[in-house]
Order: C-alpha cells, then structure tokens, then sequence
C-alpha cells in the first residue's frame, strides 16, 4: 500500500486549524442593536423656526384680512364686488356684515366659495328664527365691541368654525368665516419651499426626520419615516393647525468580539497547526529514512543484476563449448548446477525488488500478450535440473494455449515462487500444475505431495518474513518473502492467490485475469 | 547480418560479443553512446542492442537520434533499471523490445532472433530453398519442416546455404570455415564438428542418420543432390 504523504497529514491538520480558527472566531462575534438619538437642536431650531414663520404668515394674512374688511364694509349691497374682493384672499369662504341690535338693519351672509349642502354656519349675536334651517354661530358682543380693545380679532373657540371680525362702528362689524383647510393648503407648498433650506442641518444629522401639516402632508423629510412611533415629536402650533416635526432614532447593528473566546480560539489554532508541522517533520524524517533504506536495497539489488547477467552469459557460453565434449560431461554439470544458483539468485533479487516496489506503493501490472502455457513451461524448463535432483517431476495440465493479456512477468514471478516452495519443503514425488482458462480468467493450481500446510496457517503464511518454522536450523532456506510477493504480485494484477484444501500436500490455486489478445499480437514468454 | 550493440561495462560488452558471435552475427561494440552514434552511421546495422545508462549520450538520446532518421530498424534496450517507467519510456520513445538483467544467453539470443523476424516486412515474398522436405528462409533465421518450424543461427543458415550452393559436390572443411568464419578466423579442428552436430540435431529428421548434411569422411560435408533446388 502506497504511504500516506506527509504532506496530506500537514494538510489535514492546517485545514483542522483553519476550521478552528473560523468556528472559535464566529463563537467570539458578537451583535447588538443599537437605537442612536442623533442630536436633536438642529431638530428644534427647525421647528422654532417653523413657529416662527407660521406666526409671521399669520400675522400678514391677518393684515390682509383686516384690508379686505376695510374695504367691504360698506359694500353691503354690492354683492359682487364683496365676492371679488373675497376671491383675491386665500382661504375666505363666506363674508357677513352683523349688526350688534336689530335695528342696526338685517345681518348680511355673502357665501363666497363653494357652498355644501348643509350650508354654511352663519355668524349672529342673537338667532331669529326665520323658519328655514341655518347652523348658526353665536357672536359675543362683549368681545367685538368691548370699548378700548382691538377693533379686529379671531373666533377660534372649539366647537366654532374659524372666525375673523373687524369692528366697523359701535353697532357692526365684518365676520369673515375662515376655510383653515384651503389655507393650510396654500401653506403646505409655501413651508415646503422655505424648509429646503432651513431644513439642511436636520438632514446633517442623519436620523430620519419628517415635518408634516396637520393634513398629514410632509414638508420636509431626510427620507422615508423609520417604522413605529418618533422617539421625539416636536409640536408647531398655529391658528390654521397644529403642525409637527418628528424625529425617529437611528438603530444600527454593533458587532464585538468576546476577548477570551478569542483568546482560546487563537490558542487552540496554533497549537493544532504546532501539532501538524510536528507531525510532518517526523513523518518525512521517517520516510526519508525509509526511503533510504529502500533505495540502498535497489541501488544494491540493481548492482547486483549487471554482474549475474554475466556470470549467466558467460556460463551459457562455456557450456555451449564444452557441450560436444564428451570429457567434459563432469564440468558441464557443474556448470549447469552454477547456473541453477545464479538463476536462483536472480530469483531472490526479482523477490528483493517487487517487495521494495511493493513497500513504495510502485508496483503496477504490465499486461501484453502471451500464452500462459508458454510461461509456465520457460519457468518449469528453469526448475528442471533442481527437481531432477530433488526426485522431484513436474506435471503440466490444461488448456491454456490460448493467448490471452496478461503480465507474463509477474505470472512468472508466482509461478517461480511456488516451485521454489516446492523445492525447499517437498522432498520428492509429483508437482502437478493445471492450467484452466475460461470466462477471460486464468485458474492455476499447483498441488504437491509434500507434508502439507495446516489449515490454521493458511493466510500466516501470505505474511512478509512468515514461515511455518521460524527456526535457524529448521533445514530449509529462504528470506520469507516469496509467498507474500506471489500473493502481492496476483492481487495487483487484480486476482488472487490462496491456499486450498487438500488431501495431500500443499494446494495453492491462483485466479488471474487474462482476457484474449487482440489478434495480430506479438506473444513472447 | 549486422548487429550493433552499446554497453560501458566491458564484460557485459564482451559477454554480449560472444554470444552473438558464436551464433553468427557480426558483431560492432560500443563503450558509450557517441560511439553507438558513430559506429550505427557508418556500419548501418541490422539491429541495435543498447544499455541505458552510457557515458557521453545515455541509451535514450541514442534511440531519439537513431529513430530520428530509421524508424525501422530493430532496436532492443538491455538494462538493469527494471522500473516500469524505464521500459514505458523506452518504448514510447522507439524501441522494440525491453531485455531486463539479469538474463541467459538463450533468452537473449531469442529477443534478437524474434526482433529480426518481426523486422521482416509482412507479406513481402522472403528468400527461400529447399533440402529435401527442409524449407529454408535465411532472412528470417528459421526453417520450416512440414509446418513446423526451426529457428536457425546466421552461421547455421549460412552453413545450410553453402552445402546447399554446392549440392552434389562435397565441401570442405577450409571451404565452410573460410565461407562460414571467415577467411581470417582460426577456428579449434572442433568447431565445425560441432556446429554441425547441433545443426543435425535441429534440421535432421534423425541425426544419428543424417540425408541433408552427410559426413565425408576426412574431407568435408555434402548435401545430396536431391537436397532440392533454390526457389525465389
């Protein structure tokens, strides 16, 4: 199995302490709400200057009205200069000349706007009932004619409609009756015009802020009004109407961090991310060391091929030589038994290698074609003299001729694994190796008539360094390594290698893929 | 049939030497890759035989240049590197086969022959003749004897081709040694003695009673006249 990168552990632990440090910093925040008075004097000078001008409109309508009464009062007959008159004064909707007794003459009531239905509430000092159906404003004559007051003035009493006389003579006056809506609606456009600039200090104070009429129509305003009631109301009277100007408080939400959540969050960041560098410093520490480990055994092993393919050549040469000499049948056995033991050797270098490619998580199936029986044949032909020796004979059996993709190498390599088995622990008899090929999978048995594998070791003995007897003087070589590189070697190939039951011996069965070769294909064995 | 091989340790270069020699190829060495270079431009082999690791130019760059003007010619690596990204990138990069060490010389002698098969081009007609119920085809190295076939050394299908130029007449052993060695080769007297031997034992239906190449006795060999006539 591949190593974990030590690099997946450092990133494993820095993303813990990123994820620490983002969760401990949201437990840290804190948010509140928070309602912000503003400053409220622009706010009052605006509406003492609102009082102000309305006073000031006040009083210049008031002159107004006290002119169009002057000029009126001796108009009684000419109804439609009166009414002319009238209609040049903002807000007038019926003019009445009263008398303070009744021989002063009949009271006059000229309407002068629009009159509803009901009609329009007619000002008297006394009501006489002429039969027809009037509303009727009763005058106090103490007020009008009280002798050393103003000789104009307002009836504003609840309960009244607004009222304005102007005193002609000891026995009449002028009564105008007021519309306060018409006014205030000539007003409205007015006031607006005049806040645009007196406004501009209010606006400076951000909270919203909204001057209406008493209609409700604003005047001035920093923006929409804030939801429920103003926190400041500042109330601007007048004759015409109670105006206001209101002020909402400004609510913005304050964000803060707990100091000691904070505190720990920090604490507990660092140290995750300490424990990750320290982890990555000793895992690459023992990596490297491992890693050297497994190239000093490659680079040796390497070493060690180039000097035993010559020893491998240079017999083959010499036993070519010596091969039609009948006297040299005694060295040419030797030779062939040298031959043997290097081939062995180079058996336990491909076992050193495939084991350190294993341990590195290198090894990979190379799959070509060939024919599975070809292979085993080359790996058995290899064996031959060594079992010859052994009294040891090979049986092959099988239909695997076909050629099929497969990685020949590591085949072999398991196939020679398992003969060496037989050749270390089966003193003698029958190795039967049968060949099946079906549904795009090789099956290889190979049974021998040796003394056999308990079943309870069955999976031990697929462990690196395992062997059944692990004594020194047990009488039989070997590193340990073969039958855990076989069963490495098959399940990188994608297949599987096992020991099964049998009645004698020991029985190993391997499955393989191996799916048919496209055909042209190049088989080599 | 011309065969170039390049490796930097001396007895792996000899050793190779040898074997290709005693099977009958000519046989150019180089000890670095330059040399490879040099010599493949001059001597045109047949087949190159490199390592991967060379002083000057490694085995690799020598394949790229190589390739880069024949993209035909047989060329098989010999390494020791055994990673699969060794023999992965000596294949993506031109060469035909990939020989790992440690290795025989009949393993080895078998990549060469088949690689120099493969070469052949497919379907083009190959020079043959016929010995009796022997098909010989020189170019391919191999035999072929009622479907069945033999694969055949330089020197042994050179052997063949001479016994059977002069089928009828008996060759002597100066011929054949002069025609088959060299004429500046010194063979050991038993050198043709065995070759013919093995050569009996792959060609003759019984070798202890051979009818294509017969034994006279203290002059030379002879191939029967009925040993068949040379077809094209």
């Amino acid at each position: 199995m591949r190593p974990f990168s030590p690099y997946w552990t450092l990133l494993l632990l820095l993303a813990a302490a990123a994820a620490i440090f983002a969760g401990g910093w949201r437990l840290a925040k804190r948010t509140e709400r928070v309602r912000l008075a503003g400053e409220r004097a622009p706010v009052q000078d605006f509406a003492a200057g609102m009082q102000r001008e309305l006073g000031r409109l006040e009083r210049l309508y008031e002159r107004d009205l006290r002119q169009l009464a002057r000029n009126t009062q001796f108009l009684g007959e000419e109804r439609m200069e009166v009414k002319r008159q009238c209609d040049g004064v903002v807000g007038v909707s019926q003019w009445s000349l009263v008398h303070r007794y009744p021989s002063g003459g009949k009271d006059t009531h000229l309407p002068v706007a629009a009159v509803p239905s009901r009609g329009l509430p007619e000002p008297v000092f006394r009501i006489n009932s002429d039969g027809l159906p009037r509303e009727h404003v009763l005058l106090s004559d103490d007020d009008i004619f009280r002798s050393g007051g103003e000789n104009f003035g307002w009836i504003d009493e609840p309960g009244k409609p607004l009222l304005f006389w102007q005193r002609i003579n000891d026995e009449s006056a002028v009564v105008l009756l007021i519309d306060p809506a018409a006014l205030r609606a000539a007003l409205v456009p007015w006031l607006s015009g005049w806040a645009g600039v007196a406004f501009e200090p209010v606006r400076a104070a951000k909270n919203p802020v909204v001057a209406t009429s008493p209609d409700g129509r604003p005047i001035a305003t920093t923006g929409p009004a804030a939801d429920g009631g103003p926190n400041f109301l500042l109330p601007v009277h007048s004759r015409f109407g109670d105006w206001q100007v209101a002020m909402w408080d400004r609510v913005e939400t304050q964000t803060f961090y707990d100091a000691r959540t904070q505190a720990a969050t920090i604490a507990l960041t660092v140290l995750v991310a300490l424990v990750g560098v320290t982890v990555f410093i000793q895992q690459r520490r023992t990596l490297a060391v491992a890693a050297q480990r497994v190239s000093f055994v490659n680079r040796v092993s390497h070493e060690l091929r180039a000097p035993l393919t010559n020893i491998l050549l240079n017999l083959d040469l010499a036993a070519d030589a010596l091969e039609e000499e009948p006297a040299a049948r005694e060295p040419s056995r030797r030779l062939a038994m040298v031959r043997e033991e290097a081939q062995r050797l180079g058996r336990l270098i491909e076992n050193v290698l495939a084991f350190t490619r294993h341990e590195r998580g290198h090894a990979s199936p190379r799959a070509r074609a060939c024919e599975p029986a070809s292979v085993v044949q080359a790996v058995v032909d290899q064996f031959a003299p060594s079992f010859a020796r052994r009294d040891l004979s090979v049986r092959v059996t099988g239909n695997a001729v076909s050629p099929c993709l497969m990685d020949a190498d590591a085949f072999a390599q398991i196939l020679s694994n398992l003969l060496s088995n037989a050749e270390k622990y089966v003193p003698g008899g029958a190795v039967d190796i049968e060949l099946k090929l079906a549904d795009d999978t090789l099956k290889m048995t190979v049974s021998d008539h040796g003394p056999g594998i308990p079943a309870e070791a069955a999976e031990r003995i697929f462990r690196p360094f395992e062997r059944l007897e692990n004594r020194v003087d047990e009488g039989s070589s070997g590193t340990g390594l073969g039958l855990a590189i076989a069963r490495d070697l098959a399940r990188n190939c994608g297949g599987s290698l096992r020991l099964v039951p049998s009645l004698r011996g020991a029985s190993f069965e391997l499955l393989i893929p191996a799916p048919p070769a496209p055909a042209p294909f190049a088989v080599s064995a | 049939m011309k065969i170039l091989i390049a490796d930097d340790d001396p007895i792996t270069l000899d050793s190779l030497e040898a074997c290709l020699k005693a099977e009958g190829f000519e046989v150019h060495a180089a000890r670095d890759g330059q040399q490879a270079l040099d010599l493949w431009k001059k001597m045109r082999p047949d087949l190159l035989c490199l390592d991967i690791m060379m002083p000057k130019i490694g085995g690799f760059d020598v394949c790229r240049q190589v390739r880069a003007t024949d993209p035909d010619v047989p060329l098989l690596f010999v390494s020791a590197k055994n990673e699969e990204i060794d023999v992965v990138l000596g294949l993506q990069i031109g060469a035909d086969d990939f020989i790992r060490k440690p290795f025989g010389k009949h393993e080895f002698i078998a990549r060469i022959r088949g690689m120099l098969r493969r070469a052949q081009k497919p379907g083009a007609p190959g020079r043959s003749f016929v010995m009796g119920d022997l098909v010989v085809y020189p170019l391919e190295l191999r035999a072929e004897r009622n479907g069945a076939e033999i694969e055949l050394s330089p020197r042994e299908v050179s052997i063949l081709e001479h016994l059977h130029e002069n089928a009828g007449r008996v060759v002597t052993r100066d011929s054949l040694l002069n025609h088959c060695w060299g004429i500046d080769y010194f063979p050991e007297s038993r050198t043709l003695d065995q070759h013919i031997a093995k050569l009996r034992k792959r060609v003759e239906l019984d070798p202890a009673r051979p009818e294509l190449i017969e034994t006279v006795r203290g002059v030379g060999y002879r191939c029967p006249r009925n040993g068949g006539k040379r077809s094209e």
